[in-house]
């Protein structure tokens, strides 16, 4: 009996890793670490770059075309506002020259 | 020490060498007592912009045959809610550029019934029409319209219905030495 406690003992008893067990555990882990492939990761930086692009693009169309919009509205305006005032003035020359001929 | 002199007196005469048919309208101080205000300040890339957009539209292509050469256009609106918003001394100083040399009056209706005046004056080039203002002062309503450019009259006459602007028929002659005139 005394025997096979010693024997027990001697199985179980506490023994520190060697020097080299985190290096070596750390190797298993990378070892098994999958590496991202260097097309995905252009493939994703390329997206990412592509919508920023895109982005960007849209909001300055859309900001040029508000412009635009506002640039042909005054246009519109300016020349509604001249030629209804030429057109007042055409008809009181109009209307004068008809009461007075001479 | 006269060519000093002679580029001093060069550069003092640029400014108004440079005016062209440009008007300065300095009437922004209206802006706070007026009830309604239009102001239009087109020119350089904001013109062209507004122009290109008007290309895109077939409605759109009377007006830009109209717009197709002018360089700016600049528009000055005050309508107000009682007479004597304004003073006499703004209108002169509208009055005042259009007295220089170039420009040409060839509208001028005076209604005393209603205390309303229009005038039309065209700005000359070389011969050639270079610019239209149009000052349009009712006792509660200001309207000056500077276009720069050469701008076709008649094409513009033809723009009757089309973005509500109304006929025009218009049978002008810039050149004359007589405006047309009604004074009633």
């Amino acid at each position: 009996m005394d025997r096979l406690e010693e024997e027990l003992s001697r199985c179980l008893r506490r023994e520190s890793p060697s020097l080299d067990f985190t290096a070596r555990v750390m190797k298993g882990v990378r070892a098994r670490r999958r590496p991202v492939a260097l097309w995905r990761r252009w493939a994703l930086s390329s997206a990412l770059a592509a919508s920023l692009v895109t982005g960007v693009y849209i909001r300055h169309e859309a900001a040029e075309r508000a412009r635009a919009e506002s640039a042909k509205s005054q246009l519109i305006l300016s020349l509604q506002i001249a030629s209804s005032k030429i057109n007042k003035a055409r008809e009181a020359v109009i209307r004068s020259a008809r009461e007075d001929p001479l | 020490m006269k060519g000093a002199a002679l580029i001093a007196c060069l550069l003092a005469c640029a400014p108004a060498f440079g005016q062209g048919a440009k008007l300065q309208l300095n009437l922004d101080h209206l802006a706070a007592k007026a009830a309604e205000v239009a102001n239009v300040n087109l020119e350089g890339p904001m013109l062209e912009m507004g122009r290109k957009f008007l290309s895109r539209k077939d409605a759109d292509k009377d007006v830009k045959a109209l717009v197709d050469s002018l360089t700016g256009v600049y528009v000055r609106s005050f309508e107000f809610s009682k007479p004597g918003d304004y003073t006499q001394a703004d209108v002169e100083s509208i009055r005042k550029q259009l007295n220089a040399p170039g420009w040409t009056k060839f509208i001028d209706v005076q209604e005393s019934k209603n205390g309303e005046t229009t005038c039309v004056y065209s700005y000359l080039e070389n011969g050639k029409m270079a610019g239209l203002a149009v000052l349009a002062a009712e006792p509660r309503e200001l309207t000056v319209v500077n276009i720069v450019g050469p701008i076709d009259l008649s094409k513009l006459g033809q723009l009757q219905g089309q973005l509500g602007i109304p006929d025009l028929k218009l049978e002008m002659r810039p050149r004359s030495s007589k405006p047309a005139t009604a004074k009633k």
